[in-house]
């Protein structure tokens, strides 16, 4: 089975919020990791979506996708941007060849916690939020066809190259290749993934653009909503907090680089 | 091997859907031409089947039929290919998908990946058509009982079998009835089980008069629900006639297409002596052997 979309049923706060809204949410939770100007601001987020994911019933599915999946990456880049970060900051540990420097191991960790928040903001969207209803959703808003599916397909991304990454590592093992053990072996085999990984992607997207074309996509017309999402009362007042914060942090930050 | 549509019909011939005259076509400026040179029509509520070897151009044949080419994928395209009695290059984007469907190879390709239903996915196309609600949802449920899966209408369809997958592909372009249905090589991801579902909806929708054009390896299905079969070698159209005669060619084994076993069987009877003349078909052939074996116990 290959993996297309994360959503897991439910009926918890998220699932009832109708997508639009858990977007807007999205993009102010990515402006307060990118945007304002805390240094931990992505650790907050990243412990307040793990632990909205629990109330939520979705949990153990985003720590282990989040953290599990990301971690050998993270690691990877805390490891090569803490030995060779550039420049002659306070030296915390010295190994004759190499040294270990403060100011490499603090990017190191803010890029790990920006990566793991980032990731976060779009897997606990994606696990509370059905493909179709975000596509209904957002046409209905104005947004064109066209516009929609790149949207929704980017959200996908994700679950879909994670679906294709196990089937090239599955197809690579079966040729012999190691891809599990020391960090070094593991590095080796994401090296004969990228490869058939992006190839196929590409193919894949050829394919359904055609398939896409063929089931009257580029018609011009209107399209027909089927099963539009009901929004609860609130949620417009929500919406308009979430735009105050975002849009707060970017004048924020472009005062402070004003100044 | 020019074609006249008119002259079919006022001398009360079958009404060609499809005219296809002199059609050449390359990916490039420059590069080798993938069709060469071919013409042909088919009949309104005909099924064709199109077999030849890999690389023989067969799959850039359907994709020109369908509009895809030069529309989606550019190249340099030269001949005409009428729909209808319209040339194809004419028909607008927006009546294209009601015009003519094509079932690509892969079914997973062919799905939206977003659709969470195969109710959905079926709906799709539909949708796109502007069609109201109501009609969605009958024609939705009749292409789902149609392909018998009915039973699959709230499952994920990227988390089906490949054959239940293949069904769904078939029901999306069916769903909006298109005068001309492409099938590219329906069965080559699927069992034996898988294959003969969808040679069984073949027949069914041969039997409700669709037109259809399937590219297909497995040449006795083929000769079973053809009207005719297409030969194609290197881009050119090296034969045309009934399955019979086209796939019991003594040479078709060379051309990369594999020989209906019981022409080769008539062969034998023939060589033996239990046969004379030509054995055209399946029944013919069979009823050689029975008399063969017949006269063998005597």
């Amino acid at each position: 089975m290959r993996v297309q979309e994360l959503y897991v049923p439910g009926a918890s706060f998220g699932h009832r919020l109708t997508p639009v809204t858990k977007l807007v949410a999205a993009i102010a939770a990515l402006s307060v990791v990118f945007v304002y100007p805390w240094p931990w601001a992505s650790a907050c987020v990243l412990a307040a979506l793990t632990g909205i994911a629990f109330a939520w019933g979705i949990g153990r599915k985003m720590v282990r996708i989040v953290f599990l999946g990301v971690l050998p990456y993270v690691l990877m880049l805390l490891v090569m941007q803490s030995l060779f970060h550039p420049g002659a900051g306070r030296v915390l540990l010295d190994l004759r060849w190499v040294s270990v420097k403060a100011d490499g191991l603090r990017y190191a960790i803010e890029t790990s916690l920006r990566i793991l928040a980032m990731v976060a903001v779009f897997v606990v969207v994606q696990l509370v939020t059905r493909s179709a209803d975000a596509m209904v959703d957002l046409e209905a808003r104005g947004l064109s066809p066209k516009a929609t599916y790149l949207v929704v397909t980017t959200l996908n991304i994700l679950p879909s190259l994670i679906g294709k990454a196990d089937a090239i590592l599955d197809a690579q093992r079966s040729r012999g290749l190691e891809t599990e053990g020391r960090l070094l072996t593991r590095a080796r085999s994401l090296l004969s993934l990228i490869g058939p990984l992006v190839v196929g992607a590409i193919n894949e997207v050829q394919e359904r653009a055609i398939a896409l074309e063929l089931r009257g996509f580029g018609h011009g017309g209107r399209r027909t909503l089927l099963g539009r999402p009901q929004a609860q009362p609130f949620e417009g007042k929500l919406r308009l907090a979430l735009w105050v914060l975002t849009a707060a942090g970017i004048v924020w930050r472009v005062v402070l680089w004003l100044l | 091997m020019g074609f006249d549509g008119c002259r079919n019909c006022l001398e009360g011939g079958p009404l060609a859907l499809v005219e296809v005259e002199n059609l050449s076509f390359s990916y490039g400026p420059g590069l080798p031409a993938v069709v060469r040179n071919v013409s042909f029509a088919l009949e309104t509520g005909t099924v064709t089947g199109v077999v030849g070897e890999s690389g023989a151009g067969k799959t850039t044949l359907a994709l020109i039929l369908a509009g895809i080419i030069p529309r989606a994928i550019p190249g340099e395209l030269h001949g005409s290919v009428r729909l209808g009695g319209r040339d194809l290059s004419q028909v607008p984007v927006q009546d294209l998908a009601r015009r003519v469907g094509l079932v690509l190879q892969n079914p997973f390709n062919q799905m939206t990946g977003i659709a969470t239903t195969v109710f959905d996915e079926v709906a799709f196309g539909p949708q796109n058509l502007g069609w109201c609600e109501e009609v969605i949802r009958a024609k939705v449920d009749q292409a789902l009982a149609r392909l018998n899966i009915s039973h699959l209408r709230d499952r994920n369809p990227l988390e089906l079998s490949g054959g239940e997958q293949q069904r769904v592909a078939i029901a999306s372009i069916l769903v909006m009835e298109p005068e001309l249905i492409l099938l590219d090589e329906p069965t080559s991801q699927l069992d034996p089980v898988g294959t003969g579902h969808i040679f069984d909806i073949v027949s069914d929708l041969k039997a409700g008069r669709s037109t259809l054009v399937i590219i297909e390896h497995k040449v006795e299905r083929l000769a079973e629900v053809c009207d005719r079969i297409l030969l194609m070698s290197n881009g050119q159209l090296l034969d045309d006639g009934i399955p019979s005669a086209v796939l019991g060619r003594a040479d078709i084994q060379t051309l990369g297409v594999r020989r209906l076993f019981y022409a080769s069987v008539a062969d034998v009877l023939r060589r033996l002596g239990y046969a004379q003349g030509e054995l055209g078909t399946y029944s013919e052939t069979l009823q050689a052997l029975k008399e063969a074996a017949r006269r063998a116990r005597h």
